[in-house]
């Protein structure tokens, strides 16, 4: 190419360019998600009854979640099972995302594939068919009555938390494993033969070398299962029967009873939660330092 | 009785502009009246499936008359509706098949605004306990037999939770299950966290329901006229559910239509309204649905047909039930109802 053709092709400065680059996102991110968080932020300090809204700031609506050992139980038991839903889903998506990283390149590909294969279908369709394979009469059930080891259906496969934490396994395990997999795949692995040349066992080379290399992955992964878990609504309510209520079901309630501004503070209450948690296992991972701070 | 709008109304069919933006409960639609309507108007119809009376009340506020022209609305929530400026009301007694309509629901005066009406009446229902017989073979009379231990993990109910803690406030005496005081609300609070073990889930959608009751997970659920015949369907004619008229009452809703307040298609909307009552609409969605509607001339047809015991059997040819049932309504209080129920259930 000629200097001046260089010269005459449009180029746009450096900031313009960023500027184009972020406005499709910045403007999706204010619409769907800045300008919702904002009115509710304002909801939640409003006095509103039903749909009067007074212009009286007030905090009763955040202490209507605090002072309230009901909804504290809830939004405690929900942290837990989403603490249960994401240490399961680490568990089993680690050594998968390593499995996969020392496949064959092909074999590998039709690998991801098949992890990915369950997206193709519908979110609903999924919990349904949990529905199905734990139900009264379904098809766990029915191998166990078929092989004799049990003379009536079992019922406790179905409708508590145990059946919100399996079926939410299934549903988050791929979003945990391709995060795990993406920090697994960029691993030097000489670096673990370096560390048993120098007698350190099979074990200690995981402790020491692997798994701190890959906290960013493990990180990542806790945030694309543990955020969302905190937002479960359909899965708790198909599957998790008359005691598996969580906090978003409470959230839903409270708007459904019109208590705008209290369904707004919980909103609120639980971002703080999910941020702070977040903040600490950033801090106590010691992730500034992977990520140069 | 006419058949087709055009000719109830040639002049106004002729100008209609729509599409018609109907946001009510699945059950008051028969798809093939949207084709119908259609050839005849040249109108289209948007449906949309109504959630809950709270909901669909917060949806209409935001929305309004340019996104919703029709919302469909149970029983005395249609009254807080129109409080609440979002409907408005019509002339229901010009429609040409006005005379069709049951004597019970022109009495209502709970739906008027001196001549004219707030909403199109279009079914109504007692809601019963419906159980299986094959399990519970004494049948009960009183509600008292839910908390029954033998019922463990056998119960399904609507996931409507000021109709639970209303259905409670039935089951302790309370004078006003939709007004309670708070120590009725705290009997009925009681009563349901008495009753949380017998109950394997509340589930938002009714085909769970009888399906579970099909697939015999639950013995017993709440359900309207039609439960029992379709609980049947579900298990394939195996199971014959029996209801009950407890005693203590009984909740039933009637539900309607109304016209959304500033409609952008408001002509279409009440040419909607007339096609809809035509007889052939309403025998067809007693069928689907298996519960009474507001309407005369059906039953008559049914009754042609032979079908007169099954149009008793689901209380069809009975409208005076109407007065007896506790009707569902807005507590005005529901934030309690609702703080009753997640306690119950949570405790």
């Amino acid at each position: 190419m000629s200097q001046t053709s260089r010269i005459e092709s449009p180029v746009l400065p450096l900031w313009n360019r960023a500027f184009l680059v972020f406005l499709p996102i910045t403007v999706l991110d204010t619409v769907l998600f800045l300008a919702p968080m904002v009115v509710m932020g304002i909801a939640s300090v409003l006095v509103i009854r039903e749909f009067h809204v007074s212009l009286e700031l007030t905090d009763r609506n955040y202490l209507f979640l605090l002072a309230s050992p009901i909804y504290l139980r809830i939004l405690g038991r929900t942290i837990l099972v989403a603490l249960a839903v994401t240490a399961v889903c680490l568990i089993l998506a680690y050594p998968l995302a390593y499995l996969l990283t020392t496949l064959p390149r092909r074999l590998r590909g039709i690998m991801l594939v098949s992890i990915l294969l369950p997206f193709w279908t519908s979110y609903l369709l999924r919990v349904y068919a949990w529905i199905t394979i734990l139900g009264e009469h379904g098809l766990i059930n029915s191998g166990l009555l078929n092989l004799g080891i049990v003379d009536e259906p079992v019922r406790f496969l179905l409708y508590n938390n145990y059946a919100i934490v399996i079926v939410s396994v299934y549903l988050y395990l791929p979003y945990a494993a391709l995060a795990l997999y993406t920090a697994l795949e960029r691993l030097d692995t000489s670096l673990f033969s370096a560390a048993m040349d120098l007698g350190a066992r099979p074990f200690a080379v995981f402790r020491h070398v692997m798994l701190p290399l890959t906290l960013p992955g493990i990180f990542a992964s806790f945030i694309f299962v543990f955020i969302p878990m905190m937002g479960e609504y359909v899965t708790p309510t198909l599957v998790g029967g008359v005691q598996g209520q969580m906090i978003v079901n409470i959230v839903v309630s409270q708007f459904r009873a019109l208590r705008f501004g209290v369904g707004s503070a919980m909103v609120f209450v639980i971002c703080a939660i999910i941020l702070a948690l977040i903040l600490m296992l950033r801090k106590a991972a010691k992730l500034e330092r992977l990520y140069g701070g | 009785m006419t058949s087709g709008l055009s000719a109830m109304r040639p002049a106004a069919a002729a100008q209609l502009e729509g599409p018609l933006n109907l946001f009510t409960w699945g059950g008051h639609i028969e798809k093939t009246e949207f084709d119908d309507f259609f050839k005849e108007t040249g109108v289209r119809v948007n449906f949309s499936g109504a959630a809950g009376n709270a909901e669909d009340l917060a949806k209409i506020k935001l929305g309004g008359g340019s996104q919703y022209d029709i919302v469909g609305v149970d029983a005395l929530w249609v009254p807080k509706f129109y409080e609440e400026g979002v409907i408005e009301a019509f002339d229901l007694e010009k429609f040409s098949q006005y005379s069709d309509v049951a004597d019970q629901f022109k009495k209502m005066a709970v739906w008027k605004v001196g001549n004219l009406w707030m909403a199109q009446p279009w079914a109504w229902s007692p809601l019963v306990p419906w159980y299986n017989a094959a399990h519970i073979k004494t049948p009960p009379t009183s509600l008292k037999f839910l908390w029954d231990p033998a019922l463990k993990g056998r119960i399904v109910l609507n996931d409507q939770k000021e109709d639970t803690i209303a259905w409670m406030g039935v089951a302790t005496g309370a004078k006003k299950p939709y007004d309670m005081t708070k120590e009725e609300l705290a009997a009925a609070k009681d009563a349901l966290k008495r009753l949380v073990p017998n109950i394997l889930k509340f589930s938002p959608q009714d085909d769970e329901m009888i399906t579970l009751m099909g697939n015999e997970s639950v013995w017993v659920t709440i359900f309207n006229a039609g439960g029992g015949l379709r609980i049947k369907e579900a298990s394939g004619g195996k199971i014959e559910a029996a209801s009950v008229l407890p005693s203590e009452g009984y909740i039933g809703y009637f539900d309607g239509d109304c016209i959304v307040k500033g409609a952008a298609h408001r002509d279409a909307a009440l040419a909607w309204m007339q096609h809809r009552m035509q007889t052939k609409y309403v025998a067809q969605n007693f069928e689907r649905m298996r519960r009474p509607l507001a309407y005369k001339s059906p039953l008559d047809a049914l009754k042609q047909e032979g079908k007169a015991s099954l149009a008793h059997d689901l209380f069809y040819d009975q409208p005076e039930i109407i007065s007896k049932m506790v009707i569902i309504g807005p507590p005005p209080n529901v934030g309690d109802y609702i703080d009753a129920f997640n306690e119950a259930v949570s405790t």
